[in-house]
């Protein structure tokens, strides 16, 4: 008797240790991701938030064998055959699709593996209730959390009924009007549920940089205004990798901010981490991950020139760590972990992205013509040496140099195979900077991808691509919020009157500001050449780069100072335009009866007018401080965010109706807006 | 006098359970299947109540589109005695240029309704527009798959203006 009651205490002792166990990793996981509670909450707000533009449907045709990998790489299938395809365009016409040995593979391999788990749940999910009403159902548990939480910070105990309220009348809604997903399209609205997250990602680290350098106000506005004042909230449910990639940027560079204020090993692997993400990244996307790791580098060994050996072994040792799944994926395709799907022949037309021409392209329609045309002839010498991992045959003076240390490694041909490919890569990265900074001397391109865009003529087919729609906006045209930065000469010019810091120690604040510029020039020059281009939308090759100049907005003092002493103001305007202002643009569009590129144009001009007047406001400001209040500077950057934020709902009710709504209640709220 | 936990909790038992009594295990509300979204069988009694043709007209884009458009007026049709689920379809064709614009709208109710199409207006290649006025077929057709029947068809010319 005694015996057992004592196994049942010490049961009881033993479940209670697990209970607290598992709590306080949930708490590790929750710190190690969202940072604190309050990233948390952000991150279920942005998501919800921007759940509510979700269609389920493929925007740009080279998603569909991601789409495709998906489903396979959930099955346990890394090569694919065309029986395999669940989404099918026609073979030949899936930009996107690479052959090797007889078996067709996709790309971005680290967003596909980022959708499988999403995949699976949805799949097993799907046996509890009809997917269409897990959807619903867990956006209405997720708007009671949000409720709470907020109720519990905000202190206004009357959110968490509202937010019952609206859980409930969604579902209902739903329920009533709930139309068929098939099990066929989970592949998709997995892929489509990753990028959202990580659109959430991308607020938590912006959030976590900021208030790691200003404090929590200005940390949640930054992460708030990033998501939904940015072009970050357009790409968040298009299953494309951009917004995966911002958040494996913001989280590098948040990580390398964190190695500076702090001391120690933890110091070092934040700075390991901050590498670990761009090897991540090459999962994602090999070249850029190549090119950020490169501007890492640098700016890490420039602000920092001495490193302890075991500062150097833990970072290399994270980084070689990040890099597996990237090699492993490689290694398992073509047997060179270095060598990326994208070097790999294309099925269907060639690519235009930042990647060597393949050898051997079926389609290369793009490569002697049209944007692509100046990296594929720049990398024209690299790329056979790539075709069979053989360096011999190619003109580049570096190849030369291996030919003569060919016979030194001798039968070590794998180790030839690796370094031929990082000789390819670098010859490859010289000619794509060569390139780029080359394009950033053309003004008429810089206008056409900053400035202004309008209808802008491709040459070759492109010209028909998008039924002569001029659906594209500029890098201002999408993200009025950066036109703060006008006012940067104005800073600089005030900065060196005042005269200038030591510039031999920079402030952990200043060294992340280094990285992030280069960061955001290094995105910008190498995808000059290809600029500007058919279907970039808001030139999403620079997402990440815009992202990173978003944030930069809140490193400026008057719009410090605009967000900390006039909150209302700003919130007030910002909701303002967001509310009243869509409804005012619907209108006069509905009147002006535009097509779709007009339309969109329409907003382009008006970004562009919003771009102008936060630049003036927050130049007068850092000039004149005593002339201007913060105030006109909130007005100025609430009405930037609320265009931004517009043009992102009426691009999802109305202008991109690329699939059905993933939330039933939001197409028939959706059906009600007709402008076009 | 409820609580708002108690609103809460009673909020997450209604989605439970609605979830538990949709899933295909238990199989006792069917949610999906009264609300198709795919054409069927059926048929449908239409008839245009208003449709614009000259606004059928060609002419430049605005805002910097720099383009020229195919303006297509929104067409009006009224819909009697629905049966099953057919759909209407308008579509506007412009051979010369390569023009086949298409608006449906799938017909689910059974009362009388009207039902409002508008394709969008469609961007033309300018250079490819070198005549002064161009043929244009308008036609509305209720369409299922036991039918496909023409309650509207004209030819209109359709004038390219400055």
């Amino acid at each position: 008797m005694i015996g057992e009651r004592a196994r049942d205490i010490v049961a009881d002792a033993r479940a209670k240790r697990l209970g607290d166990d598992l709590d306080r990793y949930r708490a590790a996981a929750v710190r190690l991701v969202f940072g604190d509670r309050t990233g948390a909450t952000l991150w279920l707000g942005v998501v919800l938030l921007l759940g509510l533009g979700w269609r389920i449907g493929f925007f740009i045709t080279d998603t569909y064998p991601i789409a495709n990998a998906v489903e396979n790489l959930a099955a346990g299938r890394l090569a694919m055959q065309p029986t395999d395809f669940q989404y099918s365009l026609t073979l030949g016409t899936q930009p996107g699709l690479h052959r090797y040995d007889g078996a067709f593979y996709a790309r971005n391999y680290g967003a596909v593996a980022t959708a499988v788990p999403l995949l699976w749940l949805l799949e097993g999910l799907s046996f509890v209730a009809p997917p269409r009403l897990v959807l619903a159902g867990a956006w209405s548990l997720g708007v009671l959390w949000l409720g709470r939480e907020l109720a519990r910070r905000l202190d206004r105990s009357a959110l968490r009924s509202v937010a019952s309220v609206i859980a409930l009348a969604t579902f209902l809604v739903t329920t009533a009007f709930a139309t068929e997903l098939g099990r066929t399209q989970l592949a998709l609205a997995a892929l489509q549920l990753s990028t959202l997250f990580a659109a959430g990602l991308v607020a938590v680290f912006c959030y976590r940089l900021a208030s790691t350098l200003h404090g929590q106000r200005i940390g949640v506005a930054a992460g708030i205004g990033l998501a939904l004042a940015t072009p970050v909230g357009f790409w968040a449910t298009i299953p494309k990798r951009h917004v995966l990639v911002t958040a494996l940027v913001f989280a590098s560079v948040y990580a390398f901010a964190r190695s500076r204020q702090i001391a120690g090993v933890r110091s070092d692997l934040a700075l390991g981490t901050a590498y670990g993400m761009l090897g991540l990244l090459a999962w994602v996307h090999a070249f850029e991950g190549f090119f950020l790791t490169a501007s890492l580098f640098v700016v890490d060994v420039v602000t920092e020139p001495r490193k302890g050996k075991r500062r150097i072994a833990v970072v290399a040792g994270v980084f070689c760590l990040s890099m597996l799944p990237m090699a492993v994926t490689n290694a398992l395709i073509s047997g060179n972990p270095l060598q990326p799907p994208r070097l790999l022949p294309n099925v269907g037309p060639g690519g235009v992205e930042l990647a060597p021409e393949p050898p051997g392209d079926t389609g290369g329609a793009d490569s002697g013509s049209g944007s692509g045309g100046s990296s594929g002839g720049g990398s024209g010498s690299g790329g056979s040496g790539s075709s069979g991992g053989d360096a011999s045959g190619s003109g580049g003076i570096v190849d030369g140099f291996i030919r003569l240390l060919d016979p030194l490694f001798g039968s070590l041909s794998f180790v030839t195979l690796l370094f031929s490919e990082v000789v390819f890569i670098g010859n490859y990265a010289l000619d794509t900077v060569t390139d780029g900074l080359g394009a950033t001397q053309k003004f008429d391109t810089l206008w056409n991808v900053f400035v202004r865009r309008g209808y802008y003529e491709y040459g070759g087919s492109g010209l028909a691509t998008n039924d002569f729609e001029a659906i594209d906006l500029t890098v201002l045209e999408s993200t009025p919020v950066i036109g703060a930065l006008v006012a940067l000469p104005a800073v600089i010019a005030v900065r060196l009157r005042n005269g200038v810091g030591s510039l031999g120690r920079l402030s952990p604040g200043r060294q992340t500001d280094l990285l992030v510029a280069v960061y955001i020039g290094v995105l910008v020059v190498v995808y000059m050449p290809r600029l500007p281009l058919f279907s970039q939308l808001t030139v999403r090759y620079l997402l990440p780069a815009i992202a990173l100049a978003s944030y930069c907005v809140i490193r400026l003092g008057p719009i410090r100072d605009a967000v900390e002493e006039t909150p209302r103001l700003l919130t007030g305007v910002y909701a303002g335009v967001v509310l009243v202002g869509t409804v005012a643009i619907g209108l006069v569009l509905g009147w002006l009866d535009p097509a779709l590129g007009e339309a969109i144009q329409f907003h382009a001009l008006l970004n562009l007018a919003a771009t102008t007047l936060l630049g003036l406001l927050v130049t007068v400001r850092v000039l004149w401080p005593a002339r201007l209040s913060p105030g006109p500077v909130a007005a100025g950057l609430g009405v930037a965010g609320g265009v931004t934020t517009s043009y992102i709902v009426l691009a999802s009710v109305e202008y991109f109706q690329y699939g059905a709504y993933a939330f039933d209640f939001v197409r028939i709220v959706a059906r009600h807006v007709p402008i076009l | 006098m409820i609580t708002v936990g108690q609103l809460e909790s009673s909020v997450i038992g209604v989605v439970v359970v609605i979830l538990l009594l949709t899933s295909p295990l238990v199989n006792v509300l069917g949610v999906t299947a009264q609300n198709p979204t795919t054409i069927g069988d059926g048929t449908a009694t239409a008839s245009v109540e208003r449709l614009d043709t000259d606004a059928l007209t060609i002419d430049r884009g605005r805002f910097g589109t720099g383009v020229v458009y195919l303006r297509i007026p929104e067409a009006t049709v009224s819909v009697t005695d629905i049966e099953g689920r057919p759909r209407v379809v308008y579509q506007i064709r412009v051979p010369e240029l390569g023009v086949d614009a298409v608006a449906t709208e799938l017909l689910t109710g059974d009362g009388p309704t009207s039902v409002r199409l508008g394709p969008r207006d469609r961007g033309l290649d300018p250079a490819a527009v070198t005549n002064a006025t161009y043929r244009g077929v308008v036609a509305v057709r209720v369409q299922s798959f036991e039918q496909d029947r023409t309650v509207y068809a004209v030819n209109e010319t359709i004038e390219v203006n400055g």
